[in-house]
């Protein structure tokens, strides 16, 4: 049955797919390597984090009303190294989270030919999301990446793990995204 | 002319989705790869300029000025 908001649930629901992917990766990582930089000094998971969290509740405050770069917004302070506890972590990540959410649960379809400005830029609404689910996808990537690297071989595949493509095929469960933890 | 609410051509594991919506589902995937991509080339290349792989400069509908 069509609704006034088939597309922006299946967006919604898109979010939801990475969300719940780096709630799986993040949960297996001890609490002490959160702030651990990478290989060749690269962004600590809690950096990602931080960065993340500050890009999507800077864009999707106020999403239709407000520029999506806030001036209370310091993106370069996002990527400074920190060291944090879970509790932190995992307090930042839902600011974020919940900022973007919050804003996808008020939109109908219609609004994705919207206009909204990043950074002074006007955007369609629909051009904004899909570029701001490529941004946390990419980075998404990165911290399932980077746990695995962390957790090493104690690390438990979140998709199909090597070898196993024949085995999923056959059962094919993953193929709707999960239901958001947060 | 195919449109972003049509049907896939095919089941994708059962899964029949519009095209649009697969559309979507894979540039995700690509840029989730693409995050761990460009994380890798900068650990072993000791390079950590990004990509601009997020670059919001595609979006622009103008026509290229070429000069």
């Amino acid at each position: 049955m069509l609704t006034d908001r088939v597309l922006v649930a299946a967006i919604e629901a898109e979010y939801g797919r990475y969300q719940v992917l780096a709630d799986k990766a993040l949960e297996q990582v001890p609490e002490d390597l959160l702030s651990v930089s990478g290989p060749a000094n690269g962004n600590s998971l809690a950096v990602i984090c931080w960065h993340l969290s500050g890009n999507l509740a800077s864009r999707f405050t106020d999403f239709l009303e407000s520029d999506g770069e806030k001036p209370s917004r310091n993106r370069d302070e996002e990527f400074a190294a920190r060291t944090v506890s879970r509790e932190e972590f995992d307090a930042k990540f839902r600011i974020g989270w919940m900022a973007l959410f919050d804003a996808l649960a008020g939109l109908q379809d219609a609004d994705l030919m919207r206009t909204v400005r990043i950074r002074g830029n006007e955007l369609a609404v629909h051009e904004a999301l899909f570029r701001s689910l490529s941004h946390v996808s990419y980075h998404v990537g990165q911290i399932v990446y980077l746990s695995h690297v962390l957790c090493a071989d104690d690390w438990n595949y979140l998709t199909i793990p090597p070898g196993g493509s024949a085995a999923y095929n056959a059962n094919p469960t993953n193929e709707k995204p999960p239901a958001r933890t947060i | 002319m195919p449109t972003a609410s049509m049907e896939w051509t095919a089941l994708l594991g059962g899964i029949r989705p519009a095209t649009g919506l697969f559309l979507m589902h894979l540039t995700a995937h690509l840029s989730f790869h693409f995050g761990q991509a460009g994380y890798l080339r900068r650990a072993l290349t000791a390079d950590g300029r990004a990509s601009g792989a997020i670059s919001m400069e595609s979006l622009d509908v103008r026509p290229i000025q070429l000069t």
